[in-house]
C-alpha cells in the first residue's frame, strides 16, 4: 500500500513502511534593532522547502538534515532528506554536476559522510540539480553492515520522487 | 489426688500440642510473608479496569479489520504521511476534535504534560479533521509538540463514530488490533494494555530487560563497536590463552 505526499513542487510516491514530510519554514522577519534603527533595507529570510522519508516514526521536529531523527535510527532504519538550495547555485560547480540519483550503491555510503557522526550509521550527500532546482539529497543509513538491505528501500523512494520545474 | 493429678498432666500434654501447633503455624506464616515480600514486584497482580464511556468500547485481535496509512497536512501546512501498515511498531490514532467538550480533557493533558506514556514500542498519533472543518490557530496552542496530522480522509478509511476515539494500529499485521472511546488517558492506557497484552504498560514497570531479545540488541551493539574498533569476528585477541598455552608459554 503505497503513499503519495505532495507539496512546494516535490512528489514522492513511497513503499509500505515508509512515510514523509515535505516542510517550508516560514521566513522570519530580521530583529537586528541596529540596523532598523539606521534605517537599512532589511530583507525578509527567503526559505525554501525541504523533505524527509523515513521507514521509522518521523519525530514532530526534525530539522532539514534530520536532526532530531538521526538519533532515533535503528539499524533497519533509513532517512532520506532533499532539501532544496536557493535559485542562485544552478549552475555552479557544485550543484552541476548531478541529477537526483535513483539508484546509490553502497560504496556511496561513508561512516564519515554524516552531519552528526554516529557509530555504526552511514551517510551519503550528494548536490544537484534536478528540473532546473537545485537541491542537496542527504541520505543516512542506520547500519553501515545493512547497507544492501537498506541501498534497495532507499533506491525504491528514490525512484518515486519527482520535482517539478517550477515549486507551486 | 490422683485423678488431680492426671487431670493435670492431660491439661499438660493439650497445652503443650496446642502450643506446638501454634508455633508451627506461625512459623508457616512467616515463611509465605517472606516469600510474597521477596517476590519480584511484577509478579503482583495487575487489575485491568474498565469504566463505562460514552461509545463502546471494543478490542479486536491481530485479525481485526485492515489499517491505513494517513495522509494529509501538518498543523504548519506541511504535507504529511504517517505509515501505520508494514511497520515494526503499533500506533494509536487518537481521533479528536477541537468542538468536543470530552475533547477537552486530552487536549489540555498533551498541552500541559506532553504525549502520555503508552509504552516504547507505541507511538501516539493525534488526528482531527481537516483545515474545512478545524481551525489550525486553535489546535497550534494545544498540539504543538505532538505527532499530529489533520486528515479527514483517515476518518472515513477508520469509520470513526465520533469523537473521541481511538484506534490501535498492529504495525506487522496491518490490523486493528483494539478500538474504541475513553474518559481519559487512564482508559486509553487500559486500551493500548489490552491490546497489547502488555500490563507494564499500566504499571510502568518495564521488563524489557528481561525478555531474550535485549540480550540479542546487546550483543549486537557490542558486535557494532568492536568491529568500529577493527576487531571483526574470529580475532585472536577475542579469544584468551587457554591454560595449557598459558603454561607452555612459561
Amino acid at each position: 500500500m503505497a503513499t503519495t505526499l505532495r507539496a512546494h513542487g516535490i512528489r514522492a510516491e513511497l513503499p509500505n513502511g515508509w512515510e514523509g514530510r515535505i516542510t517550508q519554514l516560514a521566513p522570519v522577519m530580521p530583529t537586528n534593532a541596529p540596523l532598523q534603527r539606521a534605517g537599512a533595507a532589511v530583507q525578509t529570510e527567503i526559505t525554501r522547502p525541504f523533505a524527509h522519508f523515513a521507514n521509522m516514526a518521523l519525530p514532530p521536529n526534525t530539522n532539514a538534515f534530520g536532526g532530531g531523527a538521526v538519533e532515533q535510527l535503528g539499524a533497519e532504519h533509513a532517512l532520506i532528506c532533499l532539501i532544496e538550495y536557493s535559485h542562485e547555485c544552478v549552475g555552479t560547480a557544485l550543484f552541476s554536476k548531478h541529477r537526483l540519483p535513483r539508484k546509490l550503491a553502497p560504496r556511496d555510503f561513508n561512516r564519515r559522510g554524516l552531519q552528526r557522526i554516529i557509530p555504526g550509521q552511514a551517510g551519503s550527500q550528494t548536490f544537484l540539480t534536478e528540473a532546473g532546482r537545485p537541491f542537496c539529497l542527504y541520505v543516512v543509513a542506520g547500519s553501515y553492515l545493512r547497507l544492501g538491505t537498506l541501498t534497495r528501500q532507499i533506491n525504491a523512494v528514490l525512484r518515486g520522487i519527482h520535482v517539478d520545474p517550477v515549486a507551486s | 489426688m490422683l485423678i488431680v493429678l492426671i487431670i493435670g498432666c492431660v491439661v499438660l500434654v493439650l497445652a503443650t500440642i496446642f502450643v506446638t501447633a501454634l508455633v508451627a503455624s506461625y512459623a508457616q506464616l512467616e515463611r509465605r510473608v517472606e516469600q510474597l515480600s521477596s517476590a519480584d514486584e511484577r509478579s503482583v497482580p495487575i487489575e485491568l479496569t474498565t469504566q463505562p464511556a460514552a461509545v463502546p468500547t471494543g478490542v479486536g485481535g491481530a485479525s481485526g479489520r485492515a489499517a491505513h496509512d494517513l495522509s494529509g497536512i501538518t498543523l504548519g501546512g506541511d504535507a504529511r504521511t504517517i505509515a501505520t501498515v508494514g511497520v515494526e511498531h503499533t500506533t494509536l490514532l487518537a481521533f479528536l476534535s477541537s468542538g468536543c467538550r470530552t475533547c477537552g480533557r486530552f487536549w489540555e493533558t498533551l498541552r500541559s504534560e506532553g504525549p502520555p506514556s503508552i509504552g516504547p514500542t507505541t507511538r501516539l498519533v493525534v488526528l482531527t479533521k481537516g483545515p474545512d472543518e478545524e481551525s489550525p490557530t486553535d489546535l497550534r496552542r494545544v498540539a504543538d509538540g505532538v505527532d499530529f496530522i489533520m486528515t479527514t480522509e483517515a476518518w472515513h478509511d477508520f469509520e470513526i463514530p465520533g469523537t473521541p476515539f481511538f484506534v490501535l494500529v498492529d504495525g506487522p499485521t496491518g490490523r486493528v488490533a483494539g478500538e474504541g472511546t475513553a474518559l481519559g488517558w487512564d482508559e486509553v492506557r487500559n486500551l493500548v494494555a489490552l491490546g497489547l497484552g502488555d500490563a507494564s504498560i499500566l504499571t510502568g514497570v518495564d521488563t524489557s530487560a528481561m525478555k531474550p531479545s535485549s540480550d540479542a540488541e546487546r550483543e549486537s551493539m557490542v558486535d557494532q563497536i568492536l568491529m568500529d574498533a577493527g576487531i571483526f569476528p574470529g580475532d585472536p585477541s577475542l579469544y584468551p590463552l587457554d591454560a595449557d598455552a598459558a603454561n607452555h608459554e612459561d
